[in-house]
């Protein structure tokens, strides 16, 4: 292969594809939207996790629980002191949560009786839901308050009645716990590679020969491995411009989003993009292989696209291992596009690589490019692909 | 300066070639003749090398096609039947594109492109889009393409098909200052007019095989007739597929 002659092709190539729409929209549209979609997921996240902070009760009978109230307000929630029946105030406000204290709840407190208060809501939205399980919770500490003062008050340990307690310690560094929930952008950056080389691929192929050019190409002196190497590495670096845009629109956007509120810091200083955007070029190119590969193997340029368009969902197959939630195994490391996935997650997370991993992650990945464009060399130069037969 | 010996190609059931053999000598317009599904397409796709005879050899000068197939298309200038332009691109990115492959560079290929625009009349076509080219630019480009890095041989495929009479006289000009300068070029075609006007030399092909080699007044003086339509006919046995 002549590097001169491959760089002819190339870059007519690109030139060719810079002009034809649809090869440029598909990228520019996914690269546009797919973070657009991303970050308004993450902006409904935050919303409900905002949502559980933001919980109000009406409370009726509210000057008998003074005590309650101010319990409730100092943890955040918004106090509304109300009258009348709670099934009425319910009926005016569906999505609100009533606390209703009754004078009996009240003679009870004083008695030394267990108060049972009711809490009313519509458990069926979850916003609601969420809301209602703070303001449970709350009600139940208030108590246990109201619990330890009374046996100190008569001189019992309180640990009497509370034999157990068990304190939360969440071990997922901020780090991590972002990798877990931003888990889904590798995903997406990868779609865009598979996206954005769709029609460029097609459109050098089975395009070309549907064009009746191929045949006046092949008569020319340059090889058909130099030819498809060209419209290869043209389908790559479509493939690869829409996910490097997607990364960086994506990250742009979260940069703008107030994650602190899940509890997840998000920076990635420059060397960390620069190795998401060095870890998309082998995948960009194997994609890309793949693509030329299979259009090349259709018998028309609609059943190409058929392909093609099937081979955009193959992405969709890392969500799987996305969701398992266990960690990786080796076969994830290695084994193209999920391999890929777990380097981007990884260095998402600011996790170090493993080397020998990384080895052979890109050594498979190699290979199996440079088998698919062995074969699309193949069939590019056949009788039975330029002709038809 | 084209050589085709002994050549046969089969595709499933058909036999496309059977034992076809002719050559086309530098300085020489030769038409190859035929009815359709004669072919002739066939013949000239294993001359540049895209199909591969079942058995026989092509040479181009002393170059055999099969064994080195890059070295003879760099001596060749070929015009496909659909003469394959890129709708996006404009003539001079063709003409760039394809000189290139030929190895051509700088001055020498820009110098070379203005040549073959001037050559075919093509100053007001040169910058727009091949996408909406009327038949007759189409052809233009495509044998501007061809004739950029000035090949010893031309091959072309039916190159005047769908044409006007301005465009036909065009490409008709230009194909005899090819051949002046000693190119040699077959071309093929089922139009018999364009044989007596265009053509020194002609090969009558007929199912695969080749019925006659020679000038144009021998045959006529062969098959005993006067006219070349009635001397193509006697000599195919058919006058089926054949236009006037």
């Amino acid at each position: 292969m002549n590097i001169r002659e491959l760089w002819i092709v190339l870059s007519k190539e690109i030139k060719d594809a810079l002009r034809d729409r649809r090869s440029v929209t598909a990228g520019l549209l996914f690269a546009a939207l797919g973070p657009l979609v991303m970050s308004a997921a993450l902006n409904s996240m935050i919303d409900s996790g905002a949502d559980k902070k933001n919980a109000a009760v009406l409370l009726v009978g509210a000057e008998r629980a003074a005590g309650l109230a101010a319990h409730l307000a100092a943890e955040g929630v918004t106090v509304t002191p109300s009258t009348g029946k709670p099934e009425e105030l319910m009926a005016a406000q569906p999505l609100a949560i009533v606390l209703a204290v009754t004078q009996r709840n009240a003679d009870d407190f004083s008695a030394l009786r267990t108060a049972r208060i009711e809490l009313w809501a519509d458990m069926s939205d979850s916003k609601v839901r969420t809301r209602v399980e703070r303001v449970q919770a709350l009600v139940g500490s208030y108590g246990e308050q109201v619990a330890v003062q009374r046996m100190l008050a008569r001189g019992i340990e309180p640990g009497v009645a509370r034999p157990l307690g068990v304190e939360m310690r969440d071990f997922a560094s901020q780090g991590t716990r972002a990798a877990l929930v931003l888990g889904m952008l590798p995903m997406f950056w990868i779609m865009g590679i598979f996206i954005g080389g769709t029609n460029i691929a097609i459109d050098v192929t089975g395009g070309e020969r549907e064009r009746r050019s191929l045949e006046a190409l092949l008569a020319q002196p340059a090889s058909a491995a130099t030819l498809f190497t060209g419209k290869w590495l043209a389908a790559s670096l479509f493939g690869y411009v829409t996910a490097a845009a997607t990364v960086l629109v994506s990250l742009k956007l979260l940069s703008g989003l107030p994650l602190y509120e899940l509890g997840i810091a998000f920076s990635l200083d420059g060397a960390q993009l620069a190795a998401l955007l060095l870890a998309l070029v082998p995948l960009a190119l194997l994609a890309a292989a793949m693509q030329c590969a299979l259009a090349l193997q259709a018998r028309t340029f609609k059943e190409a696209q058929t392909y093609l368009n099937l081979l955009q969902l193959l992405p969709m197959a890392l969500v799987v291992v996305q969701f398992k939630g266990s960690s990786p195994s080796t076969a994830t490391w290695i084994a193209p596009m999920f391999s890929h996935q777990a380097q981007l997650s990884a260095i998402l997370a600011g996790k170090a690589l493993s080397m020998p991993l990384l080895a052979a992650s890109l050594g498979v990945t190699a290979v199996a490019a440079g088998l698919l464009a062995w074969l699309g060399s193949r069939r590019l130069g056949s009788e039975r692909f330029v002709f038809g037969l | 300066m084209i050589h085709v010996h002994q050549v046969s190609k089969r595709f499933g059931k058909v036999q496309a070639l059977s034992n076809a053999s002719f050559n086309v000598p530098a300085g020489s317009i030769t038409a190859l003749l035929g009815p359709n599904g004669a072919g002739k397409s066939t013949c000239l796709r294993t001359i540049y090398g895209l199909l591969q005879p079942d058995q026989g050899e092509v040479r181009v000068g002393d170059i055999p096609v099969a064994s080195a197939p890059q070295a003879a298309r760099r001596r060749l200038g070929v015009v496909t039947d659909e003469f394959g332009l890129y709708e996006r691109l404009d003539p001079r990115d063709h003409l760039r594109y394809f000189g290139k492959l030929h190895g051509m560079s700088g001055a020498a290929l820009e110098s070379a492109i203005q040549r073959v625009i001037d050559e075919l009349h093509m100053g007001e076509i040169a910058d727009r889009h091949a996408k909406g080219f009327s038949a007759g630019q189409r052809i233009k480009l495509a044998l501007a393409r061809a004739m950029l890095h000035q090949p010893a041989a031309l091959v072309l495929d039916e190159p005047t098909r769908g044409l006007d009479v301005m465009s036909t006289r065009a490409v008709r000009d230009a194909l005899h200052r090819a051949r002046d300068r000693g190119t040699a070029i077959l071309l093929s075609t089922h139009v018999m007019q364009e044989v007596a006007v265009l053509c020194d030399r002609v090969v009558v092909m007929a199912r695969g095989q080749v019925c006659y080699e020679g000038d144009i007044e021998t045959l006529k003086a062969r098959t005993g007739s006067t006219q070349l339509e009635d001397a193509f006919v006697k000599l195919i046995g058919s006058d089926e597929g054949i236009a006037a």
